[in-house]
Order: structure tokens, then sequence, then C-alpha cells
């Protein structure tokens, strides 16, 4: 399957890599002093929002390991999101301590990454999207039906009893599961960031771009896949285990719903798959649009959200990283038009 | 004995309804290599068209043709209007915009008719019921399956002896080749959407009849017609209607011996048990022989 999504080369390359020297670390320390100074400021019900934020960067990036990178359209996130957090649930209603009970869901959701991308990753073209929707659909049904060491997976299990966090204030309660969102955020972008500059991320695309051609030269391709298969579903695992940790309950319905995944999949897609910042885009967009549309409107909000996704994947199929890469030129009806016409069948 | 009747009636009518969806789904999966998301939401309009002819007097197995032509526009305009435009790309787009097509028609589901559960009110001749060895058949599901069975091997019938079934067959099976030979892959392109979606109008017409309809019946049946399509593999007629026997046998099984949560499971687990020892599906082939 070729991928044809063209670099755009700067206009002035002397000027850019200077504006890039001096402004990218500069721009990365505000961001992060804004960062972790916001809870500071924005109170519980910030800290809450911005948590939310920081989760979804974290989500968003952990799949555009595999779906952005390596071009898997894994359906699977959200299973590893409701197994992480279904392991330290199990762990935390026997008493062990939370540290150990997260370390045991994100173990949990690995080891079943491993099981579920062995086979699955040998699959070739929509097969392998075919499967993972099938195992996320068979894990939430397997969890439903689960009833194991006082784990009852059809009902919602109160946690927030056993954590040993309920003497925390509201406010302190939320700042602290802001911090924990924004380092498994900052550890997601970090890794995408490793992969964008590294020989590891050239070997990514390659399997993304030419598969049989990146085993002809030595890429052990099963391998590299299924290592990033495992990473991207262990960060999926561990969001997942502080979302529920932090809401208190573990309800097997909502943490493995898979509209989780495809919201994913859309901040991803909007923002721009494959790159660094375009998912960080994306998650912003989505929120935003939230945010204008209310949620009082549900079938408001879901056409035009379809809207949305069918408006960037044929005129700005790059994503709206794009617009910041080229400036507006990327939004001129010349190129827009260029970008509809591109992958057009005569 | 009653019991395996009623399982056994069942199984054929599951089998028949997911055979004519994964049919749907299958021809656009193998010839245009588009894994269909938006598929949930045709089932869906297809049902919601039944229903609606049905309220206007009409009696609705009649109201499949009319649906299915209706849903055949539709698929082709789609087709021709937006997917069109994806076709050469990387196959994570396709799946994308069909996601978002599926939003947009499920949130206009929701708009125009609200989330509320309707069924069709069924006219007088299919309401008996007949009684084979203690099984209780309707009238109604009788109709449903013969329908079923007579629309696979009409799309049979179409795809085999048929001159544009052939070059539909030809483009899937090597698209330069075709295109040298003057079939026009758009045009083709265009009809198998069209067809695949008045198949899944065909299907979600026919659960109206005996289930219910609301805008999220799609999805439920879109993770059964995924299983079926896998479970028969691509390019065999044969291979749908053999991986929605064994679904709804298995389904129907499970479902009287242990419950309809556990249907599911069984369901899913054996599709994964299939695509772990076959991966291409158990009638699976490299090229579309029907």
């Amino acid at each position: 399957m070729s991928h044809a999504g063209g670099q755009a080369a700067p206009a002035m390359p002397g000027r850019a890599v200077m504006l890039r020297t001096i402004g990218e670390p500069a721009g990365l320390a505000v961001l992060l002093a804004a960062v972790l100074a916001l809870p500071f400021f924005a109170g519980a019900y910030g800290s809450r929002v911005g948590g939310t934020i920081l989760m979804y960067i974290a989500l968003a990036q952990s799949w555009n390991l595999i779906g952005g990178y390596v071009g898997l359209m894994s359906l699977a996130h959200s299973a590893f999101f409701g197994l992480g957090a279904m392991g330290a649930t199990i762990l935390l209603l026997n008493g062990a301590p939370v540290l150990l009970a997260a370390a045991g869901g994100i173990l949990l959701a690995s080891v079943l990454a491993l099981l579920i991308g062995a086979p699955t990753l040998r699959l070739q073209g929509h097969y392998f999207v075919i499967a993972t929707l099938i195992v996320s659909e068979a894990l939430l049904n397997g969890a439903r039906n689960l009833n194991i060491l006082g784990f009852h997976g059809a009902i919602s299990q109160n946690i927030g009893a056993f954590t040993g966090l309920q003497d925390l204030s509201a406010v302190e309660y939320n700042r602290l599961f802001y911090y924990i969102m924004a380092g498994l955020a900052g550890l997601a972008m970090l890794l995408v960031t490793l992969v964008e500059r590294s020989r590891w991320g050239l070997a990514l695309k390659a399997i993304r771009d030419a598969e049989g051609a990146a085993s002809a030269i030595g890429i052990p391709v099963a391998g590299v896949k299924l290592a990033i298969f495992v990473l991207s579903a262990a960060i999926a695992a561990a969001v997942g285990i502080t979302s529920s940790i932090w809401l208190g309950t573990f309800d097997t319905t909502s943490a493995f719903d898979l509209a989780v995944t495809f919201q994913v999949i859309v901040m991803v897609f909007l923002g721009g798959r494959g790159t660094v910042w375009g998912p960080v885009i994306g998650v912003f967009l989505v929120f935003t649009l939230n945010e204008f549309i209310g949620v009082e409107f549900a079938e408001i909000s879901t056409i035009i959200s379809g809207v949305i996704v069918v408006a960037i994947v044929l005129l700005q199929p790059d994503g709206l990283i794009e617009v910041m890469r080229r400036g507006p030129a990327a939004l001129s009806p010349r190129v827009v038009i260029g970008n509809f016409r591109r992958y057009k069948v005569d | 004995m009653s019991l395996a009747l009623q399982i056994g009636f069942d199984a054929l009518l599951l089998g028949g309804l997911y055979a004519i969806g994964a049919l749907g789904f299958a021809l656009v999966w193998g010839v245009l290599n588009v894994l269909n998301i938006a598929y949930a939401a045709m089932i869906m309009l297809g049902a919601y068209a039944a229903y609606g002819l049905a309220l206007w007097g009409m009696d609705p197995i009649a109201a499949v043709p009319i649906v299915m032509t209706m849903m055949f526009v539709f698929g082709w305009l789609l087709q021709r209007l937006l997917l069109d435009y994806v076709m050469r790309g990387p196959h994570s787009l396709s799946i994308a915009l069909t996601y978002g097509i599926n939003l947009i028609l499920i949130g206009l589901a929701l708009y125009l008719f609200t989330a509320e559960y309707r069924s069709v009110a069924l006219p007088d001749h299919l309401r008996g019921s007949v009684q084979i060895g203690g099984a209780h058949l309707t009238y109604a599901r009788i109709m449903v399956m013969l329908f079923a069975l007579s629309l696979t091997a009409l799309v049979w019938w179409f795809m085999d002896r048929t001159e544009l079934g052939t070059a539909i067959r030809a483009t899937r099976m090597d698209f330069e080749s075709a295109q040298l030979v003057g079939i026009r892959p758009r045009f083709i392109f265009n009809v198998v959407a069209g067809i695949s979606s008045a198949l899944a109008g065909a299907m979600g017409a026919l659960m109206a009849v005996i289930y219910s309809v609301s805008p999220g019946m799609g999805d439920h049946q879109f993770l059964q017609v995924l299983i079926v399509a896998v479970l028969g593999g691509l390019g065999s007629m044969i291979g749908p209607l053999v991986g929605a026997l064994v679904l709804g046998l298995v389904s129907s099984v499970v479902a009287n011996l242990w419950g309809g949560t556990y249907a599911v499971l069984a369901g899913t687990l054996l599709v994964l048990f299939v695509l772990a020892v076959r991966p291409s599906g158990l009638l699976g082939r490299r090229f579309y022989e029907a």
C-alpha cells in the first residue's frame, strides 16, 4: 500500500533552520512551563479539563505510533485502555498498593498485546483492521462476563476507597492526576519525537510506505511491528489505569468503549497522522469544537463531527498540520482542489 | 428434538440475513479494497426506508425491492461524489472517510427519527405461524428466509453469468489488465458500491420485518457482517453463505443454551480461531471465482 503524503520543503531553508534552532527550544520551554503551572491558576475544574486534554494527547500519540508511523489501522486501542484499567482494578480490590496495581494493569495489557499482536500483525490489509475490531469486541464481552477475585464485570466497581487517595482535597486530587496525565502525555510525545528523529523512525516509515522493500533491506518487519504495537498498548493501558483511578470507579462498558478508539483516530487524522504535533492539534480542535457545539445536542454534534472528518479527509488528507507547516497557502483553493483530486480514481 | 429444530430454523434465518449483508460488504472490500464502516448506517437506512414504506401501507416484503433500488442510487452517489476521491490513497483514508459518513448518517437518523425503537406492523398474511416438529416458524420469518436465499442466488447469477458481473470480477482480479480491455474502473466501482449498498438495504429492510428499527441497530449487525465476511473469506460467492450459516448456528446454539451475551462472545472467538488457522477465511481464495 503506497503512501503519497509528500513533505513540503520550506521556502527559505536558511531562515527556517535558524528559526528551528532558536525558536524551537524556547517555544518548548514556554509550553512546558505553561503546562506545569496551569493547575496552580486553574483550580479543580481547570485541572480536570486540562488533565482530560492531556489524557487524549497521550492516547492520540500512542495510537499515532502504530497508526500514523507504521500505518497499521489498529482498532484495539480502547481494548488496551480497558484491559489496563481492569487489571489495576482487580489488584486494587485485592488490597494491592496503587503503584503495584498500576504496574500489574500495564503488564496485563502488554502481555495481551503480545498475544493479540503476534497472530494479527501477520494479517494483510483490512484483515488486520477487522481482527483488531473483533478482538476489542471479544474483550469487551469477555470482561463483561468476568467474575474473578471479587471483580464483577457486569457492574460498576468502586475503587476510590482502595487507592489511599481519598483524603486529598478536590484541588489536590485533580492536580495530582493532572500531573500524571501530563507525564504520560510527555512520555508519548517524547517517544514520537524520538521516532521522528531516529533510525527507528525511518524503519517504521519504511514499513508503512513499502513493506516488502523494508524487509529486503534488512528491517526485521515483524519484530518492529510487534514492538511498537505492545509499546502503544502499554501507554494506552497506563492512561486507562490513571483515568479509572481518577474517576474512582471502573465500568467495563465505558472502559472498553470502542468510541474512544474512533475518537482518538479522528483526532490523529484531523491534526495529521505520522507527525509530532498533528495529533496535539487534533486533540485541541476536537475539544474546542465540543465546547462550541455543546453536548446537549448529541445528534447535531455527531453530524458536525462527521462532516468535519469527511471534509478533512477529502480536502486536507495530511491533516491540519499542513496549515502550520505551509501557512495560509495550504488553504488556497488551488492546493485544496489539488488535495481533493489527489487520490481520485479515473 | 423441537429445540434442535428451533435452533436450526433460527440459524437458517440469521444465516440468510447475514449472508446478504456479508455479500454486499465483501463485494466492496474485494473489488474496491475499501473497508466500509458506513455499511452499519446503510443497514440502518434500509430498515428505516422499509419502515417508512410500511407506514404508507405497503407490504413489508414487497417494499424490499423498492428499498434496494433507493439504496442502490444512494450507494452509487456516495461512491461517485465522495469515495471515488480516496480510492488511490492509503487505505486508512477510506476507513476514516466512511467512518465520518457513518457518523453523519447515524446523527441524521437520531435527529429525524429519535432514538426510539420502532417496529413494522405486519399485515395479516405474515402474522400466522406453522409448526414443524414442535418448532414454531412464523410466516414473516419464512418469507425473510426465502427472500434472503433467493437474493443470494440472484447475486451469484449476476456475478457469474452476466457481462457486467464478469467485468466486475475482472476488475477485482487484475485492475490494470481490466483497464486495458476497456473496462472503466470508475463505472465498475460505482456499480459495485451501488449493489453493496442495495444489499445492505435489503438486510436492513428484512431485519425491520422481524426485529425493531433504531438508529443504532446497524452497529451491532455490522459486527456480525464483519465476522461472516471474514469467516467466509473473500473471493467466493458461497463463502458468505457458509460463514453466515456457521455463525448463525453457533450463535443460536449458544444463545439457546447459555444466553445472548455469550452468543456474541462465541461468534468473535470463532472468527479469531479461523483467522489464526486460515488467515484468508474458511473458503477464501486469492482470486474471485464465483
